[in-house]
Parts: structure tokens; sequence; C-alpha cells
């Protein structure tokens, strides 16, 4: 798998990238607590809407939304955030986008 | 004294960690369950049955072939096989080996920049030249 790279481990700098990429939505959230407001609040829509989407509208949803608001906003907001910005990401074809530029950058044919 | 394990032990972390996205997971399951039932037999008493029935067997029964089973369902959802795919397959190697004849289009990253940069230096040469 490394033959085709001449050049470092091209595999664990694109680790390192997408790493980088989830990190730093912890670290601004960490240290601007508006940041961190804002994502919970896009966060919690986020939740409500695809329990909705899944369950309709009645007092089940609100039961199961509030139990996974908690886990995944409060509790470990840190790792859901990074995952949501990653699925983000991915939904806009953007780690394509990162993965292509670090092939053209470090893997010199 | 939960808190002073949980800083002593980093394990405990992880426990509560990995207890706790098994709870979400299994959660996640029982609601794509509840709507792929709901949307073929509609909300009677029948439905009901099924996805106690169902859910019993996925949730608790059969979970750790399940779990696992929604966990990657969900990744390719999410498009995770394109990125493989760039990686692997778009952006490996590099360009084919060129050959007499018809120039080949872009094939990858490498084969692009490579190209730039012999624009880069026919330019400059020509640069040279005309002076």
């Amino acid at each position: 798998m490394f033959g085709m790279n001449e050049k470092g481990n091209i595999l664990f700098i694109i680790i390192g990238a997408f790493v980088v990429l989830a990190l730093i939505p912890v670290l601004i959230t960490t240290f601007f607590w508006p940041a961190k407001i804002l994502m919970q609040i896009i966060m919690i829509f986020v939740v409500y809407t695809t329990v909705r989407g899944l369950m309709g509208s009645g007092n089940l949803t609100i039961i199961i939304s509030a139990i996974l608001i908690y886990f995944m906003v409060f509790k470990w907001f840190e790792v859901f955030l990074s995952l949501y910005i990653l699925q983000l990401l991915l939904g806009l074809q953007f780690l394509s986008v990162v993965i292509w530029g670090i092939g053209t950058n470090l893997r010199k044919g | 004294m939960n808190e002073i394990f949980l800083n002593l032990f980093p394990m405990f972390f992880l426990f509560d960690f990995f207890a706790d996205i098994n709870l979400i997971l299994k959660i996640f399951v029982l609601m794509t369950l509840v709507s792929w039932v709901r949307n073929h037999l509609g909300t009677g008493a029948l439905s009901w049955i099924l996805i106690g029935a169902m859910g019993y067997f996925i949730l608790f029964d059969g979970w750790a072939i399940f779990g696992p089973i929604y966990l990657l369902y969900m990744l390719l959802m999410f498009g995770v096989s394109a990125v493989l795919i760039d990686f692997f397959f778009i952006s490996a190697g590099g360009p084919p080996q060129q050959e007499e004849g018809m120039e080949s289009p872009v094939s990858s990253g490498v084969d692009l920049s490579n190209r730039m940069k012999g624009a880069h230096a026919a330019s400059a040469a020509q640069r040279i030249l005309r002076r």
C-alpha cells in the first residue's frame, strides 16, 4: 500500500489532517464561549429535526430528543461536535478536496 | 467518589463513553426501525407488535452483529466510501506512463501538478529566449 508513496507516510498525514479538521471546532468552542452556545443550539435543532423526521410529532419524540440532546449536546459535546463537523464536510465533499490537495502537494509521482 | 475514579483511571472514562455511545446507537436503531415499520404497516397494533419483536431481536439478542452493521450503514450513507475511492483510486499512483501519439487527459492531482510545473518551466524558458 505504501509502495506508491515514496516521500513520507501519506496515509497518516491524511488521517492527521482529518484529526486537525475535527479539533478546530472543539478548540474554537473551548476558547470562545458564544461559539459553543451557538453550536449547541444548532445541534439541538439538528437532533430534534432528525427525531421528528423518523418518529413524527408526539410525546415520544420529545422524550427521545431530550435523551439524545443530553448525551450528544451536553455530556459528550466535544466528541459529537467533531463528528457533526466531519459529517458536514463529508456532505459537502470537502474531504475529497483535502485528499486531493495533500496528494498533489506531498506525493510527487 | 465517581469523579475521583474518573480522574484517576482513564479506563473508567472510556467505559462510560462507550456505554453512552452504545445507548445512543441503540436509540437511533430503534428510531430507524419504528420509522421503517410505520412506513410499511401504518400505526396499528400489528406494527407495534412487529416493532417490539424486531426491537428485541435487533437491540438485545443480536446487537453484537446488528450494531456494527448499522454503524457501517451510517458511514456508507454519509459518503465515506467516496472518500475511500478518492484516496485509493483517484489520487493513488500518479499519472500513467507517457506514450507516443496523443497526449492523455489529466488523470490525477499529481499529473495536474506536473503539467503545471512543465508549463511554468516552458514559459520561463520562452521569456529568457525573447531577451
